[in-house]
């Protein structure tokens, strides 16, 4: 490691703010592993790990950015609560504030929305060093603008985020997993496409690219053989039980779950656009997965960011890079840049934090 | 809108700044919806009551 290197690590917002002031570059390294570019002033909220307030009655949960999201996790579940949009990806290393400025959802997105509908309120510290509440600590909340949203994916190039409000749910009273087995992708993509149009309200529906659906349903216990029933109708064949453990879904998703090589994708879709991802980028890649009823792709693949970059602007598509030995944060066409550049401008005048588009 | 006298009470300085800032960079002109979410302009519709301004001007006319 270069000699130069050095983690900040803050142990007050003054003290933060005075970092992000004096720097010409921040990175946020949340992971021990990660390398950072020279010249740079790495950051780590170590610092800032508190739940800062609980209210299991009120349904929100406001926490520090620097705690681990698998804390948050266990914290929420010691009084029946959970974060329905199932963070994916967490290791021990995952902080909140990672959490959001990442983006992810995990499959039970289908449900009961994403992670940014589950964002109440946010401060964070721009690229000026001023410390900027946002959004508020109640669900019902209309001031200002929405910039808790904003931030949700921005990749930390818009501020370091230092608190977060969330909204929580209680936990269902059970779950159930069960799998159906389709012989093409085709069938597979046209039953998913019959549940999003079912009366159904399921936990999480997945599909992979050899035509496996995956449903989680959740509620009461007595009622799942009904509804099981009824989705075998919908159907029109048996179902598998995948398992009951509501963990196969965080653990299946898990970066290990695709191969550690390569690259690991995330793009935008719709339960339609899946079926044109699939035909075109199957020679591209290795893994595929249709996630929170189709409107999440999860690609993996050994090709370069180079030639995926190019295929996707040819097919009018962008992918978020979630794993993988490049600099790039997103891939392929920029139509939102026009509007991202003048938020980044708005935000962090002098280029200090990172830019999710390629200079 | 009429909370908006309230919006300093609940936020500081640097976050209504913040908001000022991202609307400048989205509508640098402030020609859409001036004085409906941040404090600082009179909605214009709040002072222009009966007639619209171009009418009175005589530039407009109904029929």
């Amino acid at each position: 490691m270069e000699n130069d290197f050095k983690l900040h690590e803050p142990q007050t917002i003054a003290e933060l703010q005075s970092l992000i002031r004096e720097a010409s570059i921040i990175s946020l390294n949340t992971r021990e592993d990660s390398p950072s570019p020279p010249n740079t002033i790495t950051l780590s909220l170590s610092g800032f790990q508190k739940i800062v307030e609980y209210q299991p009655e009120e349904y929100t949960i406001t926490v520090e950015a620097g705690a681990k999201v698998s804390d948050v996790i266990s914290i929420l579940d010691e009084q029946g609560q959970y974060l329905p949009f199932d963070p994916p990806f967490i290791d021990k290393y995952s902080t909140i504030g990672g959490m959001i400025a990442n983006g992810y959802s995990g499959p039970g997105g289908n449900r009961y929305g994403i992670l940014r509908d589950f964002i109440l309120g946010l401060t964070f510290i721009d690229g000026l060093g001023n410390r900027i509440k946002t959004g508020g600590k109640v669900v019902k909340n209309a001031a200002g603008f929405d910039v808790p949203k904003l931030m949700v994916g921005s990749q930390a190039s818009l501020g370091v985020i230092t608190e977060a409000t969330f909204k929580v749910f209680p936990l269902p009273e059970t779950y159930r997993t069960i799998l159906f087995r389709f012989d093409t992708f085709e069938s597979g993509h046209a039953a998913l496409l019959a549940l999003g149009r079912s009366r159904f309200t399921l936990d999480a529906l997945d599909l992979d690219s050899q035509g496996s659906l995956v449903i989680r349903l959740s509620g009461q216990s007595d009622s799942m053989d009904v509804r099981i029933q009824a989705l075998e109708t919908l159907i029109g064949r048996s179902h598998e039980v995948f398992s009951e453990d509501k963990s196969i879904w965080t653990t299946s998703l898990k970066l290990q779950a695709f191969p550690q090589a390569g690259l690991l994708l995330k793009i935008p879709s719709s339960p339609t656009s899946i079926r044109k991802i699939e035909a075109e980028l199957a020679p591209y890649s290795t893994q595929r997965r249709y996630s929170i009823g189709g409107f999440v792709s999860w690609i993996h693949s050994d090709n370069s960011v180079c030639e995926l970059s190019e295929l996707l602007q040819k097919l009018d598509l962008a992918a978020q890079i979630v794993s993988g030995d490049t600099i790039e944060h997103v891939i392929g066409t920029d139509h939102p840049r026009a509007f991202y550049d003048r938020i980044k401008q708005a935000l962090d005048p002098q280029r200090k934090f990172a830019n999710i588009y390629k200079k | 809108m009429e909370k908006k006298a309230f919006m300093p009470e609940m936020f500081s300085e640097a976050d209504l700044d913040a908001f000022k800032r991202i609307r400048q960079a989205i509508d640098p002109h402030e020609i859409s919806n001036r004085g409906k979410m941040l404090p600082g302009h009179e909605a214009p519709a709040l002072s222009h009551s009966g007639p619209h301004p171009l009418e009175k001007a005589g530039i407009i006319s109904r029929m």
